[in-house]
């Protein structure tokens, strides 16, 4: 079935075309057009010569621009976006996307560079080698493909079950969470696979590890917090900490299920400000009702509970050398104290 | 009915509203007690009605914030022992008053039974309040029981051989009883001071700064009538018993403040400030 190495232009190749051999000014002309419309997802741009420029778009902002090899994704520094896009004769395809499948497909072209390791997997072998994955002590992001869909998925590493894949069925792409001991997470089929191993000195990978992480520990201070002061008190700290997201302008919310989050944060930096505003705001809205003391511990105390790679992640970017108290990000700040 | 006022209004007013009413209770009680405008009779059944009024208001406060909690919750087990550790002590002051009007000097008895009997659930109260914060094993649970038991009866042993000798007029029962009250409010009070020091800051740390306030007073109190002090400033008609009686109602008020703000953050806190309900 599958005869050929997987190249990363393959990937995108399925989608369709919508506009044809249209001019560099016309190419232009779609990328305002993604920006009007808001548009989340890649705009995809094919050349004679072969050449393939993926574009990527979060609600209209162009956030990165990447030029697709066989074996490689290169990112284009955005002073030199002028000049790649000057090309002429193209074909354009649009990609969709959720912010989840976006952050994704980021990661993919991001850090899917250098010849993965290829296999060739049943049905069958597929999901033991996605857990064998999941229980290193390294992420990966894995690319799949079969004669009826491509898939990227993320993989955490550290033994976290959780997989965030991104299918593309007949041009459309479909975000889902996939748990590795689901061995009927895949259809039946032989599947083609390359896997790119991805580590923390790659920031955008650093994000992504940092978002997962930032999940379990605000579940388990809501639910910490909840256990002290009681549910009303809980549920109301929760919206506290979502309107403050959504006065900052964040598309986070919190419940006692922990953090849905729905931001695209276009650096590290970003993602550290905002997931370290949130957590000083609890400190803060929390103190209110059990005191800095109890609110300081019960942050520690959730810390240390942790998983060993999750907690080091959250403590070098949210807790630092310098602690918490002292980064000035918290804005905003609104009395809650009757 | 909604009178619009946003949540912060409505805690602000609800809590002067309260600060108010308790200044008042004070000055009558404190006006009755020095000036005793009326017969003696009336000036006993007021005094004694608003002791009880302060006790009430302790058991209620404690009662709302009970009822305000989730079942699911762990602090409702904390206030279901707290809430009726007050009752009891409410039920030993109105029997104590009625004990009072009806023969006068009142023995140890019944009042005594409800307010020992109290000092039991408000050591359950305490204790799951610290499994809540500590989450220990049943092991250390059990083993923090017995320290805070066996510290009561030493205390008890302690202050009943102290007194014994000197407690001519008082029958074997009553010194123990009497020595039992100082010991427990010792251990309350500890107990109170360190909850008072976890939650320090924190509005759900309220009751326990009253808990703290209320067995301080009534330790002091405890120790005048068991130390003979109280009898012989009575007597010598100081200001030594008068205090004393006065800070016993400031207490109850103290400790049905602590819930009641307690009870008033569970309600408005942790809202918007402007948000009117």
């Amino acid at each position: 079935m599958l005869i050929h190495n997987l190249t990363m232009k393959d990937l995108f190749s399925s989608l369709p075309v919508i506009h044809q051999h249209v001019s560099a000014g016309y190419v232009n002309a779609l990328i305002q057009m993604r920006r009007q419309e808001l548009f989340t997802g890649v705009m995809v741009t094919k050349y004679p010569a072969g050449e393939m420029l993926a574009s990527l778009f979060w609600e209209g902002d162009h956030l990165g621009l990447f030029q697709c090899f066989e074996e490689t994704n290169l990112s284009i520094p955005s002073q030199n976006w002028p000049l790649e896009l000057e090309r002429a004769d193209a074909d354009a395809s649009l990609l969709t996307l959720t912010v989840e499948g976006l952050r994704v497909l980021q990661m993919f072209l991001e850090l899917a560079v250098g010849g993965g390791e290829q296999s060739l997997l049943s049905s069958v072998e597929l999901p033991d080698r996605l857990k064998k994955w999941s229980l290193l002590k390294e992420g990966g992001l894995v690319r799949i493909s079969s004669s009826q869909f491509a898939s990227i998925i993320s993989i955490a590493g550290f033994a976290d079950p959780n997989l965030e894949c991104v299918d593309i069925v007949d041009g459309s792409a479909h975000f889902s969470r996939r748990n590795v001991n689901n061995q009927d997470a895949f259809g039946s089929g032989e599947y083609q696979v390359v896997r790119y191993t991805c580590s923390n000195e790659q920031d955008v990978w650093r994000e992504n590890g940092l978002r997962l992480a930032f999940n379990p520990l605000v579940q388990a201070l809501i639910a910490r917090f909840q256990e002290l002061a009681g549910r009303i008190l809980a549920e109301r700290l929760c919206d506290q900490l979502s309107r403050w997201c959504a006065g900052g302008g964040w598309k986070i919310s919190i419940g006692s299920n922990g953090v849905t989050d729905h931001q695209f944060f276009a650096s590290l930096t970003q993602a550290v400000r905002a997931y370290h505003g949130i957590i000083r705001r609890f400190q803060e809205e929390s103190s209110l009702a059990i005191g800095p003391r109890l609110a300081e511990n019960l942050l520690r105390e959730v810390l240390e509970k942790m998983e060993t790679h999750p907690r080091e992640l959250l403590v070098e970017h949210l807790f630092g050398r310098h602690g918490l108290s002292d980064s000035a990000v918290v804005t905003g700040k609104e009395v809650t104290e009757p | 009915m909604r009178l619009g006022w946003s949540a912060g209004q409505s805690s602000s007013r609800m809590k002067w509203l309260a600060v108010i009413t308790f200044i008042v209770i004070i000055a009558v009680y404190t006006y009755i007690y020095f000036i005793q405008p009326f017969s003696s009779f009336w000036n006993d059944l007021l005094s004694n009605v608003l002791s009880e009024i302060a006790s009430l208001a302790s058991a209620l406060a404690a009662t709302m914030v009970w009822a305000y909690y989730d079942k699911s919750d762990p602090p409702r087990r904390v206030w279901s022992y707290f809430a009726f550790g007050l009752w009891l002590w409410f039920a030993g002051e109105l029997a104590w008053g009625y004990l009072n009007m009806t023969v006068g000097e009142v023995a140890i008895g019944i009042p005594d039974f409800f307010w020992i009997i109290a000092y039991f659930f408000i050591g359950q109260a305490l204790l799951q309040q610290y499994r809540i914060l500590f989450r220990p094993t049943m092991r250390e649970l059990f083993g923090r029981a017995l320290v805070i038991a066996a510290s009561v009866f030493a205390l008890t042993l302690l202050v009943f051989l102290y007194f014994q000798p000197i407690a001519e007029s008082s029958s074997l029962l009553e010194t123990i009883v009497n020595a039992f009250y100082p010991s427990a409010d010792l251990v309350l009070a500890l107990a109170a001071l360190w909850l008072a020091r976890s939650f320090q800051g924190g509005a759900l740390g309220r009751p326990w700064i009253g808990l703290l306030v209320f067995t301080f007073s009534d330790w002091m109190n405890a120790w005048l009538q068991l130390s003979g002090a109280y009898a012989w400033s009575l007597e010598q008609g100081n200001l030594l018993s008068t205090f004393s009686d006065i800070l016993y109602v400031v207490a109850y008020l103290a400790l049905a403040y602590g819930a009641f703000s307690k009870w008033l953050f569970l309600k408005y806190g942790l809202r918007p400030f402007t948000e009117t309900r």
